[in-house]
């Protein structure tokens, strides 16, 4: 038989070279079959918001945005939402509620941000809402008081530790610590208010509600303008009067004023504090140091130890790192911690839907709960507000000096409500000021 | 709910109004000269009382000397501020061109004034706390804060010295003589020009003083001049335009009035049943209660 001929060694030859070629181009098509695309660069998730930078609200605006930066910086390290990096727009409204809905608009239609947000506090919200309603957006708001009880609106949420009904929450706890702990209980008390929107709704709470449901005896009240220039008058009448409560509902240089004239007059009821703003802020805190020891006010969020968790302190610490850059409040309890937890909030809603769409956004928020840096938090369906107020009442005990540092140290914060909090025992009656 | 007319209080109510009034006193003193003796409402005033009290915060940031002292260490420095702005706006600020050019431009200088301060600082009050910040002299059932008592003895000081400057001194004398007949005082040879600059340099000297004392009593901020705009005009005219002493009489009128109002009828009716007192009182005695 004959055998078939050898291959000529020009066809051996072309053989291999197919082969070659044929392992090569099937390599080459299965890495581009297999392998990822290449990585166009991703479309940044843009989250806008109106920011006081100037202006009234510029202490709490500008802290508010130091601490945004601070979440931006720490998402994308991670490697930003969705796989996309996060981008913020902000625009100065010059704490000017008059500039907010231009800037809404503009977030919303011309750089057409994913996410809208608005500024820090009441006015500003007020003005941002109606924007927000108007293109269905997402509303996240930030230390807002009760803008939501006159729209409803289900898309609208509000990071600031009180609940529905907004009054009560706010105000509360005051005669609720008195109630358990004062004895024998006190039975007058004055209410002292500044004549501004904040005092007197506040006043008119407590006064038409609260003392009435406690059983206690309104014996005085008294607004007093704004801009006043010695308290002294203000406080006079009670050196005739002599209620056991002072109940103060003041903004931050009133509640300076009020405090210097009581101790300069001696003023000694059973009880003196109240929903006071300012006692809040680093530089009245160290100004009146150890004056303030005594006095019974609200906070949202101080370093006690009841409260100390590791991811907060952490937080403030990052933050008063900042300080010097931005100027805000040394201390850094009042904003930073709930400005974080509500970047934190939105964060978790979009990881958990993968959607950045307003409504599917809302309906998850109104539905669950929150792990954040100040702790869980989980929101009412109609208002938006908290399920649960996050308020405590610190009565100032055993202040030395009053410095920074001193305010730094959790043993500093005595907390008298609510129990789950509580550090310290209420010293009832009120010592006198030292 | 009524208060009663506790003797106690009613005593401490007087004596704080006092005290009070008296800053006022200086407070519109600055105003009273230049609206007397310089014949214009100056209204950058306001601005002035701001600087000052701006200045005396920075200098006891620095330094840590009372925000009273500062404000006297300031002096010199503002009286040149004030020559100053006189020499470079002296025919605007005097109204050459008219009452309302001079109206209009010195509130100008008051919103320039604010803004300065309004840029360098924010909006974030600015505040002294001294040793005798928030301590009283006891003494039986009246207590005198000392926050209030200090300023007022600088003021009652300024005050006399001022009057002592208008009535025994030959400068003073020519200022009083620019606001009766500045005619008759150029045919004597007088540089009436100099006389207005020094009146000018004068009156910002005591603003910017007044500011120290201010801020000794309560935080300011750029703005913090504006609530004693009724206040200062009211005493002014209450006193009598251009009148040191009726200046002084004003304030206590005026301190003591609103301290008792607020006692009667409450801290928000206070400033209206004072400013009704003030019209009354205006009624009745046209030219005020000293005269010019």
């Amino acid at each position: 038989m004959k055998g078939a001929a050898p291959l000529s060694r020009r066809v051996k030859i072309s053989i291999a070279i197919a082969v070659v070629v044929i392992i090569a181009v099937a390599g080459v098509a299965y890495y581009f079959i297999t392998a990822p695309p290449p990585r166009a660069p991703q479309k940044p998730i843009k989250i806008g918001f109106t920011a006081e930078l100037t202006g009234g609200l510029a202490g709490g605006g500008k802290a508010m945005l130091a601490t945004m930066l601070m979440w931006r910086e720490d998402v994308n390290a991670k490697g930003g939402l969705l796989g996309r990096p996060v981008e913020l727009v902000f625009y100065d409204d010059h704490s000017n509620p008059a500039d907010v809905p231009s800037i809404m608009e503009k977030l919303i239609t011309v750089d057409k941000v994913d996410i809208v947000m608005p500024g820090y506090a009441t006015i500003i919200d007020a003005a941002a809402t109606p924007v927000s309603m108007k293109y269905g957006k997402l509303h996240v708001a930030f230390f807002s008081f009760a803008v939501n009880e006159k729209y409803k609106y289900d898309r609208h949420f509000n990071v600031i530790p009180i609940s529905y009904p907004h009054y009560k929450s706010w105000s509360y706890g005051f005669f609720e610590v008195l109630k358990n702990y004062a004895q024998p209980p006190p039975k007058t008390v004055a209410v002292l208010y500044v004549a501004n929107e904040y005092g007197e709704s506040v006043a008119k709470y407590v006064i038409e509600e609260t003392i009435k449901e406690f059983g206690l005896e309104l014996v005085h009240k008294a607004g007093y303008p704004p801009a006043t220039t010695d308290f002294a008058p203000v406080l006079m009448p009670l050196k005739a009067i002599n209620p056991d409560i002072v109940y103060i509902a003041s903004y931050p240089p009133d509640s300076v004023g009020l405090i210097k004239a009581a101790k300069e007059m001696g003023l000694k009821p059973k009880v003196f504090g109240g929903n006071m703003v300012g006692l809040q802020y680093a530089p009245i805190l160290t100004a009146l140091g150890k004056t303030l020891n005594g006095v019974l006010t609200y906070q949202f969020w101080v370093p006690a130890t009841t409260l100390a968790y590791k991811e907060t302190m952490e937080l403030v610490g990052r933050y008063q790192k900042l300080v010097p850059l931005y100027g805000t409040d040394e201390l850094g309890y009042y904003i930073p911690p709930y400005a974080y937890a509500r970047m934190q909030i939105l964060q978790q809603a979009i990881e958990a839907t993968g959607s950045l769409d307003d409504k599917v956004l809302a309906d998850y928020i109104r539905t669950h709960s929150f792990k954040t840096v100040i702790g869980e938090i989980s929101f009412d369906p109609i208002y938006g507000e908290f399920k649960e107020p996050r308020i405590v009442w610190v009565q100032f005990q055993g202040i030395k000096e009053g410095t920074l540092d001193e305010f730094k140290d959790p043993k500093t914060w005595t907390i008298v409500w609510p129990p789950q909090y509580k550090t310290a025992e209420l010293i009832y009656p009120f010592p006198g000021w030292s | 709910v009524t208060i009663g007319l506790s003797p106690e209080v009613f005593l401490n109510t007087i004596i704080q109004g006092i005290l009070l009034g008296g800053l006022y006193a200086l407070i519109s003193l600055g105003l009273s000269i230049t609206f007397g003796l310089l014949d214009v409402v100056n209204f950058a005033h306001f601005g002035f009382l701001v600087i000052g009290g701006y200045l005396a915060y920075l200098l006891n940031l620095v330094t840590g000397v009372d925000p009273i002292v500062a404000g006297l260490l300031l002096s010199p420095f503002f009286f040149v501020l004030g020559c100053s702005l006189y020499k470079v706006t002296g025919r605007a600020l005097t109204g050459v061109g008219g009452k309302t050019t001079s109206f209009v431009f010195l509130f100008a200088m008051l919103i320039i004034l604010e803004m300065i301060v309004y840029t360098v600082r924010g909006v974030t009050e600015f505040s002294v706390y001294t040793a005798y910040t928030m301590e009283s002299l006891h003494v039986g059932a009246i207590w005198i804060p000392l926050r209030l008592f200090y300023p007022f003895v600088a003021s009652l000081i300024l005050i006399a010295s001022f009057y002592l400057f208008l009535t025994k001194t030959l400068m003073g004398l020519a200022m009083r003589a620019l606001a009766l007949d500045e005619q008759t005082l150029l045919t004597f040879g007088c540089n009436t020009d100099k006389v207005k600059m020094i009146l000018f340099g004068l009156s910002v000297m005591v603003g910017g003083i007044a500011g120290g004392l201010i801020l000794a009593i309560q935080p300011m901020n750029s703005f913090a001049g504006r609530i004693f705009v009724p206040i200062a005009f009211a005493i002014v005219i209450l006193g009598g335009v251009g009148n040191v002493l009726g200046t002084l009489i004003g304030g206590f009128v005026l301190g003591v009035s609103q301290n008792l109002a607020s006692l009667y009828f409450g801290p928000l009716g206070a400033q209206a049943v004072c400013f009704s007192l003030i019209i009354v009182l205006l009624l009745v005695k046209p030219t005020g209660i000293l005269r010019r």
